[in-house]
């Protein structure tokens, strides 16, 4: 790949594009769930646009002019396809209901109190658009300038949904404190 | 960065982290396989079929030329038309609780290749380019129904009240009703049109309430899996404006009449063991907090292990087998005597019907929470009995 030896974040694809989609599935996958179900509010369909953002990928794995931009490109699918998802929302909708047993780390222990949950309830709730800049501004730390590319619109639009989201969610944990 | 924005970090990444720990990146590294398969071979197919379409070109025009003679003279013979295409193809179940097999309908085969969702508790197809060629068929494992804001068991009958209470108060409009067979087992057949949405009133899952879609034509099916377990229901819907919609619900039969479920497991229903405390500290090893969790079982350690349709409940139990402290739901399936815990691990059962071991086949591929751990090592250690 040209990359420096010492350069140990440069990760040496395999030379098929099935191998290299392997194994950026084996290293990113729990991630983009995660990112996913940020977005859209089951399970089954965040797992669902990962699978499509990694098949996306690999159909048009001969078109990446760089394939370290593999990574940003998953990225941008899930967004992307959990926009669509919403937006569709067809046939095989569905909602989550705790789970028994999920298995759960002592760090999210910690934060599952109350205000986690009334937050974590407020972010599901605001306006899908505000919710996609809350995710990709405090989730991916993207900038202002790379939400307002990613999601097609001005970075004044970003401002505005930015602040009414955080209004929204400071109003929120105000009446909840 | 103020207060808000922390907590609204912290937040994130607390929930991005519960959802990535509970996917099973095995089973979803199968199905990405599938799928990279699926497309592999489409692209197979596509240049062969570039390549038949240039023969045929060349053929088509040696015939043109063969035939425009004959023609010019008025001794053409009338063309008859080709037999419309029909495929179809066997499926047989990955994941599901209840394996089955099954022939999927043509129409789900037509066009691009359908999407395809599978877990232990929901199987899905959906071939839906727009609105005017869409149509979904599903077989989903229906634990419960919603009431109020809790989930209440059902069985088919259950079911087929609660589907037919939502045609009664109009959420729903039922146009026909009848029963039928499927793979020798009781089934109710419903016929529908839905009117509006109506979220999570299809029926749940192991962790979902699938939705009702509105302005379709659509087929439940309920089927009875026998006494005591969770009913299975196959649906299929269409947009009303899909011209096909009611030709595709009627080739559900298709579906119904191939349908068969494979591997209803010998290790269903309740077991129970009795391991010394020492035996079962033994049995998780050092892990401190499973150690603490043992030493508030009581000594000897009474076990009930309860397999139903896809969940083992493993527990503490008192003497008189209440149930005292459940220790974690585990995922499994069976496939000829191997149960495979949710978590990848492998168990082979050995021992007859009334006695089991479950022996280690294979490790953990992916990381069980420490409740499974725990329950999955206890239900090793012990010797169990109905």
């Amino acid at each position: 790949m040209g990359g420096s030896d010492a350069d140990e974040s440069v990760v040496a694809f395999p030379r098929t594009a099935r191998g290299a989609v392997t194994a950026l599935f084996h290293v990113h996958h729990r991630r983009l769930v995660g990112l996913a179900s940020l977005l859209v509010d089951d399970h089954g369909s965040a797992e669902e646009i990962v699978q499509d953002a990694f098949e996306s990928l690999y159909r048009n794995w001969s078109g990446l002019r760089d394939p370290h931009a593999a990574v940003a490109y998953l990225d941008r699918s899930v967004v992307y396809g959990a926009r669509s998802w919403v937006r569709r929302r067809v046939t095989a909708r569905s909602y989550e209901y705790p789970e028994a047993g999920t298995s759960v780390s002592a760090e999210f222990e910690s934060l599952r109190d109350q205000q986690h949950d009334e937050l974590s309830a407020a972010i599901r709730e605001l306006p899908q658009r505000q919710r996609e800049v809350v995710v990709l501004r405090y989730y991916l730390d993207l900038s202002e300038e790379q939400i307002a590319s990613w999601l097609g619109v001005s970075t004044g639009s970003v401002k505005r949904h930015a602040f009414r989201a955080t209004a929204a969610l400071q109003r929120r944990m105000e009446a909840w404190a | 960065m103020n207060e808000l924005e922390h907590a609204v970090v912290a937040t994130l990444r607390a929930d991005a982290q519960e959802a990535a720990m509970s996917t099973d990146t095995t089973r979803e590294a199968e199905v990405l396989h599938d799928r990279l398969d699926r497309i592999d071979h489409d692209t197979r197919v596509r240049r062969t079929a570039l390549g038949v379409v240039a023969l045929a070109a060349a053929v088509a025009v040696t015939f043109a030329a063969l035939t425009l003679w004959p023609r010019l003279n008025g001794n053409a013979e009338p063309a008859t038309p080709s037999p419309a295409p029909t495929t179809s193809a066997s499926y047989a179940s990955a994941f599901f609780v209840d394996p089955f097999t099954a022939t999927l309908p043509a129409w789900l085969l037509e066009g691009t290749a359908p999407r395809v969702y599978q877990s232990s508790s929901y199987q899905f197809w959906n071939h839906c380019a727009t609105d005017a060629d869409c149509g979904a068929l599903s077989v989903s494992w229906v634990s419960g129904v919603t009431s109020a804001s809790s989930v209440v068991a059902v069985d088919r009958q259950g079911l087929v009240d609660h589907l037919t209470a939502l045609g009664d108060s109009g959420k729903i409009r039922i146009t026909s009703s009848a029963p039928m067979t499927v793979d020798g087992r009781a089934a109710t057949d419903l016929r529908v049109q839905t009117i509006d949405d109506v979220n999570g009133a299809l029926g749940c899952g192991s962790v979902a309430c699938q939705d009702i879609g509105g302005g379709s034509l659509a087929r439940y099916v309920v089927i009875d899996m026998g006494p005591g377990a969770a009913p299975v229901l196959v649906w299929a819907d269409a947009p009303t404006q899909n011209a096909h919609a009611a030709g595709w619900m009627d080739q559900l039969d298709i579906f119904l009449r191939s349908l068969r479920f494979t591997g209803v497991g010998a290790v269903e229903g309740r077991w129970t063991a009795t391991l010394t405390a020492e035996q079962a500290r033994a049995a998780v090893g050092t892990a401190g907090q499973s150690q603490q969790r043992i030493a508030g079982f009581g000594d000897p350690v009474r076990l009930s292990a309860t397999f139903s349709s896809g969940f083992a409940l493993v527990s503490v139990v008192g003497r008189d087998g209440s149930v005292v402290t459940p220790i974690a739901n585990l995922p499994y399936r069976t496939t000829q005597g191997q149960v495979t815990l949710g978590d990848g691990q492998r168990l082979t059962i050995t021992g007859g019907p009334s006695t089991a071991r479950f022996v280690p086949n294979g490790p953990a591929t992916s990381t069980p929470s420490p409740q499974e751990q725990l329950a999955a090592a206890l239900l090793v250690a012990a010797s169990w009995a109905r």
